[in-house]
């Protein structure tokens, strides 16, 4: 695939809420996540047994179980999902509707958090110093949403968590083309680090989205949808909230009694 | 030279009792949690002296300051991206050489980690030592510069360079191009070649397709390749440049007549040009993957790294001239603003 760097554009001014969700993972990961995901372990399939279920038990707490989100409450307070379940699988206690925003902290491994901060820095920041700190953040959470909604929409009967921030993530990336049409992104390509178009790039990540096998454990409908989500809430952001850092055009007046043309302010 | 590697060693002495902190106050299971917040405090102690006093406690017993370049006061996010830089640079100094032996030592999953260290360990050591003015990269990408501390600011690159940074090396059509010139002028090749574009854009898609045969994948990229001589060949010896030389004011010239080489000598220049840009990459990664099963592909991985950096030595040490400029008797200047060319 195409892995990006940076876009072509400076940003204008620091993109403290983007630096402020990279840390805001980042501390979770270290911190709060079970340890054994600090060794790679999950990325090398190589978590022992008691690590691979203290793992899945953070997951189910914090992630979103689409079959509980179906049935508006957990596992362990009754939900019933399609699969028979088994005894050692966890069950925690939780609040199903606020998984909908802890989902988009919790990571499964180095690289997913990597990958998705690199992503997220990117076309974060890019969005961000569009549209202000605020209305970034809204649209991050809000796209973040709607995209694992879409992905339990295909898996109303699924137990498996959810968790990561590539739905919103996806989100970004689907505002930036609104924003930056035109931008170029930095991007190792395979064997190669050139400047591609971003409608490019971005349109190669959705198209290959629909080639993600369902074995990988990738929740690439949520991508897909996320990246939808963030386009269409960015053109009527992009409508109602202008860029604020945009150069005023110059006005002209002309004047009625003359046919001079007057600036509409002095020089 | 002394006095950076004098200032540095004061303040890793420094960042090593820094990282007391994390060991005390972060438990056993999370190293790499402790690595974060040793690296944090590290970068904090950068940032919080440069900003105030300009130097840190190594560079005030050095006698050495970090100024920014042509204006007064280091910008507060110029000065934590250095600062979180040089934090971690300094960690990976200081890693690379104990992943090496740990990987030696048996740790099979530490030699991909080992690799990435070591080469950014050499990076940055190359990027002092490579400049003539002692100025690492990561000072390139903040717009800083380590000075003596009684320098006046503003600081600018003309007060620095009567030892030039980048060795300006004139030919009889014109200064040939930098070496950072002509790494943004090949990062924007692709800006006017839909062609190339789109062959990219299938050999993406293919690899992304599961199961796909590697000989196939293997086909594509030869495909790309040909693709890539035709289009290079084509350009340049009908106009003497690609779209990124000619955002950057560049051209691609025969150096004994001055005109856009001709069509053979710009083929030779393509095909030579092709080796380091994407055949010996494609190579090094394909025999990565091959050497689980096949461990003489180390010896080929060797080769095509060096050769890599053989090339790229060649362009970034002043001769400014790879391979594929002196097989074809061509040269990469920049052109003057009489010939009205540049952007």
């Amino acid at each position: 695939m195409a892995l990006p760097l940076h876009d072509d554009a400076p940003t204008r001014r620091v993109p403290w809420m983007t630096i402020t969700l990279i840390l805001v993972n980042v501390v979770i990961f270290l911190f709060l996540q079970p340890a054994s995901l600090q060794g790679g372990g999950s990325d090398s399939k190589t978590l022992t047994g008691s690590e691979s279920a203290e793992v899945q038990a953070f997951d189910a707490k914090w992630g979103v179980v689409p079959c509980e989100l179906q049935q508006h409450k957990s596992l362990a307070d009754g939900a019933r999902c399609g699969s028979q379940r088994s005894p050692e699988e966890p069950t925690p206690a939780k609040v199903v509707l606020l998984s909908l925003l802890t989902h988009m902290f919790v990571h499964g491994s180095i690289l997913h958090l990597a990958g998705n901060m690199l992503f997220l820095w990117v076309f974060g920041a890019a969005v961000e110093d569009r549209l202000t700190p605020v209305p970034f953040a809204l649209l991050y959470l809000v796209t973040g949403v709607i995209a694992v909604l879409g992905h339990a929409a295909f898996h109303w009967n699924d137990m498996v968590p959810v968790i990561g921030a590539s739905g919103a993530i996806a989100g970004l990336m689907g505002a930036y083309l609104v924003f930056r049409p035109r931008g170029r992104v930095l991007s190792i390509v395979l064997w190669t680090v050139v400047y591609l178009p971003a409608w490019m790039l971005l349109g190669l990540f959705f198209a290959t989205q629909f080639l993600t096998p369902a074995s990988d454990g990738v929740a690439w409908e949520a991508h897909a949808v996320g990246m939808g989500a963030g386009f269409l809430f960015a053109l009527i952001l992009a409508r109602f909230f202008p860029d604020p850092l945009a150069p005023v055009p110059p006005r002209t007046i002309r004047s009625a009694a003359t046919d001079w043309v007057l600036p509409s302010a002095p020089p | 030279m002394g006095q950076r590697i004098g200032a540095r060693t004061v303040d890793m002495v420094v960042g090593v009792v820094l990282f007391v902190i994390p060991y005390l106050t972060v438990s056993n299971d999370r190293d790499l949690a402790r690595l974060f917040l040793g690296v944090s405090l590290l970068a904090a102690y950068e940032t919080v002296f440069v900003l105030t006093v300009g130097s840190t406690p190594g560079k005030i017993i050095a006698g050495t300051r970090v100024a920014a370049l042509d204006h007064t006061g280091i910008d507060p996010g110029d000065a934590i991206k250095r600062g979180l830089m040089v934090a971690a640079s300094s960690v990976i100094l200081i890693l690379s050489p104990l992943l090496v032996l740990g990987a030696a030592a048996g740790g099979g999953g530490l030699a991909v980690l080992a690799l990435v260290a070591t080469a950014i360990a050499a990076g940055i050591l190359v990027s002092v030592f490579g400049s003539a003015i002692r100025r690492s990269f990561i000072d390139r990408l903040c717009g800083t510069v380590v000075v003596v501390r009684t320098t006046p600011d503003p600081v600018s690159m003309s007060m620095l360079t009567e030892s030039r940074e980048e060795l300006r090396v004139d030919t009889r059509w014109g200064p040939l191009a930098t070496f950072a010139e002509r790494r943004r002028a090949r990062a924007s090749r692709l800006d006017d070649a839909p062609v190339l574009v789109l062959v990219l854009l299938a050999v993406v898609f293919a690899t992304s397709i599961p199961d796909l045969s590697r000989w196939v994948v293997f086909a594509l990229v030869a495909g790309w390749e040909v693709v890539f001589v035709i289009d290079e060949t084509w350009r340049i010896s009908r106009r003497g440049r690609t779209s990124g030389h000619r955002e950057l004011g560049l051209a691609v010239v025969d150096l004994r007549t001055g005109e856009a080489p001709s069509p053979g000598r710009s083929l030779v220049r393509a095909v030579l040009l092709s080796l380091p840009l994407y055949l010996l990459p494609v190579g090094a990664i394909a025999s990565v993957r091959l050497m689980a099963d096949h461990p003489m592909m180390l010896v080929v991985l060797i080769v095509c790294l060096a050769l890599i950096l053989g090339f790229l030595g060649s362009l970034r040490m002043g001769l400014g001239r790879g391979l594929h400029d002196l097989a074809a008797n061509t040269v990469v200047i920049e052109l003057s603003d009489a010939a009205g060319t540049r952007g």
